[in-house]
């Protein structure tokens, strides 16, 4: 039996689960898409795992990204990490010497400054989605590119259109009226990365020190024409690291390691989960004007969790 | 007649003097209770979703007044401290509330331009033709002014808070965000442990502040970063001063190498975001500051 730990990072688009050995080595990964069904994700993400990998004992898991308390709760996670602290463990076991990390994922982009593999300071964009990967993924449908090919496109064009990109709304219009003006689609893909580089730049790193190594993570990194357009930017090379898109879920696993390591046992469910029936309702409380949503899990109709309250009367009676 | 008090924006500051100054002189008064959904959804019924959350926050309380009280006491604060200022929204509240609230109850708003002693003074002579009891019931409630607090227990690392008094004590604002610090075994210190000397000194960069309130977040940043692991300032979406002052402190909190973050809150219902932040700032400072081990789980 061969010893492994799990990872699951479970984000706004997408899916991502891990096993590493003992050493630290990644025995597999896989991605999939979260399409608003988490649960259904999870267990699907677990199944596939252990369909092709009948030899293995999972001796702990960690959770991690947006669901990460609901993933914890659902295949019974050692260590729930928020999606900063594990992209940064990750990178930092790769890297020892990276100083940045570009993370860009569906929903959110972050930059963590590292010193000595120890995360310093971070930023995540605030109030607004633009330039994130949800963003591009509707672009490059509406322009009937596949996603994969998006940045082999942008490579191709010598100079970039200048697109907004302050504004998903303003930058798709910007598009439009450059295609019109005739302008090639390679121009204004590449204009289109120019933009989302620039908008990164000035609302998430705000000015923050990008000090090489850096490192360029999450589902955005799999975009070379992005990549190649943070290296102009910043004039200094940029790079994905080979496990890009499972970063978050690589530093729940190892986190879920060291914490086994001490405890010495885990909580995990095991392939039991499969079977399990699991089930989430929400209902709003109306004891007092707040009007909470309070969030109950269920497990085979037994409930295992609540949250959502605000005064916690919900989620102290926690079963 | 019955006075209505909004639980918002002064309030957090001047509310008991108020309360008590109107129970001396026998004014029937009626104070909002504390923020809650539904008084924000009523407030965002009467004001522009670009305004900062704490206006739509009283909006609804001004919502919920509407019906049970004669009269809305409502300060124009203007000017304080010789020459220091309010920010914009808080000068127009009174003109917000008499245009979209016309017909429903009529406003006390005395306006306080370096004369709030007076102009209580002439406030209470409104209810009372006797002087010398206006005179005593400022003096009684005046007792309510001070703010200062102890200072916080030793020992647990400390989260230096800056935000203005009506985000910070508008427990519907913040109670997520003390609580997630709370849980992440931090003490939360805030300007008002401070004493009101250094809190309004005019030394260094704070005597270019012409914003009272900003001029004393700024202070509070100066004199207790030492005494604190970290700095959280929590900004209203679109507040313009504190955008300002925010980008200060950050700028030396990173030459002190400090941690500093600014959480930026509006109208959202979901405090994942806000959540996923605060952790991950405590796990960075207690990785780099203390060298003691994150909790795991």
């Amino acid at each position: 039996m061969l010893k492994a730990y799990l990872g699951i990072d479970v984000g706004s688009i997408s899916t991502k689960g891990v096993l590493i050995d003992e050493n630290r080595e990644v025995i597999r990964s896989s991605y999939l898409r979260t399409l608003g069904r988490p649960i259904e994700a999870i267990k699907k993400l677990v199944a596939e795992l252990f369909n092709e990998n009948k030899n293995i004992e999972i001796k702990g898991v960690g959770t991690t990204g947006s669901a990460r308390r609901l993933a914890g709760v659902i295949v019974g996670a050692d260590v729930i990490k928020n999606e900063i602290i594990t992209h940064a463990v990750a990178a930092s076991h790769f890297y020892p010497e990276a100083r940045t990390i570009i993370e860009i994922g569906g929903q959110d982009s972050k930059i963590i400054l590292l010193k000595d593999g120890v995360p310093i300071d971070f930023a995540m964009n605030t109030v607004c989605a633009a330039g994130t990967g949800s963003f591009l993924e509707h672009q490059a449908t509406r322009l009937g590119i596949p996603i994969e090919e998006f940045g082999t496109y942008a490579l191709k064009a010598t100079s970039g259109a200048t697109i907004a990109g302050r504004c998903t709304v303003f930058a798709e219009s910007d598009m439009i009226h450059k295609a019109q003006l005739g302008i090639s689609v390679e121009e204004i893909i590449r204009g289109l990365c120019d933009a989302i580089v620039r908008n990164y730049l000035s609302t998430v790193a705000k000015g923050k020190p990008i000090e090489p190594l850096v490192l360029f993570q999450g589902g955005v990194a799999a975009n070379i024409g992005v990549k190649a357009a943070f290296e102009r930017a910043l004039r200094m090379q940029v790079i994905v690291p080979r496990y890009f898109l499972v970063m978050g879920a690589i530093g729940a696993a190892f986190l879920a390691q060291d914490y086994v390591q001490k405890n010495l046992s885990t909580k995990f469910v095991g392939p039991a989960l499969l079977d399990i029936n699991f089930q989430t309702k929400t209902f709003e409380c109306h004891d007092c004007a707040n009007f909470c949503e309070v969030v109950e899990t269920y497990k085979n109709s037994q409930i295992i969790d609540r949250y959502g309250d605000r005064c916690g009367k919900w989620s102290e009676i926690n079963p | 007649m019955t006075i209505g008090i909004p639980r918002a924006l002064l309030y957090y500051r001047y509310g008991e003097f108020w309360v008590h100054f109107f129970k001396k002189l026998d004014v029937d008064i009626v104070v909002s209770p504390p923020t809650n959904k539904k008084i924000l959804d009523q407030g965002l019924k009467y004001i522009s979703s670009e305004i900062c959350l704490p206006v739509k926050i009283i909006c609804g309380h001004l919502d919920w007044l509407k019906n049970k009280v004669t009269h809305v006491f409502l300060p124009r604060f203007v000017e304080l401290n010789g020459g220091l200022y309010t920010c914009p929204k808080m000068i127009g509240i009174v003109d917000i509330a008499r245009l979209r609230f016309a017909g429903q109850f009529q406003l006390i708003a005395p306006k306080i331009k370096n004369n709030f002693y007076w102009a209580h003074f002439w406030l209470g002579l409104r209810f009372t033709k006797n002087p010398l009891k206006v005179k005593w019931a400022l003096k009684e409630a005046s007792t309510y002014l001070k703010h200062t607090q102890p200072p916080p227990p030793n020992g647990k690392p400390k989260i230096l808070l800056l935000s203005h008094f009506y985000n910070i004590y508008d427990d519907y604002i913040s109670r997520t965000i003390i609580n997630t610090f709370k849980n992440q075994g931090f003490t939360i210190i805030t300007k008002e442990h401070l004493d009101n000397k250094l809190l309004t000194s005019t030394k260094g960069f704070a005597k270019n502040i012409r914003w009272v309130y900003e001029r004393e977040l700024y202070n509070a940043f100066y004199y207790l970063l030492p005494h604190a692991q970290g700095v959280c300032n929590i900004i209203s979406f679109g507040c313009g001063p504190d955008s300002l002052i925010s980008e200060i402190m950050l700028k030396e909190a990173q030459a002190r190498t400090k941690p500093f973050m600014q959480l930026i809150i509006d109208e959202h219902t979901s405090p994942t975001g806000l959540v996923t932040r605060i952790e991950a700032f405590c796990e960075i400072i207690k990785k780099q500051c203390l060298n003691i081990a994150p909790i795991t789980n």
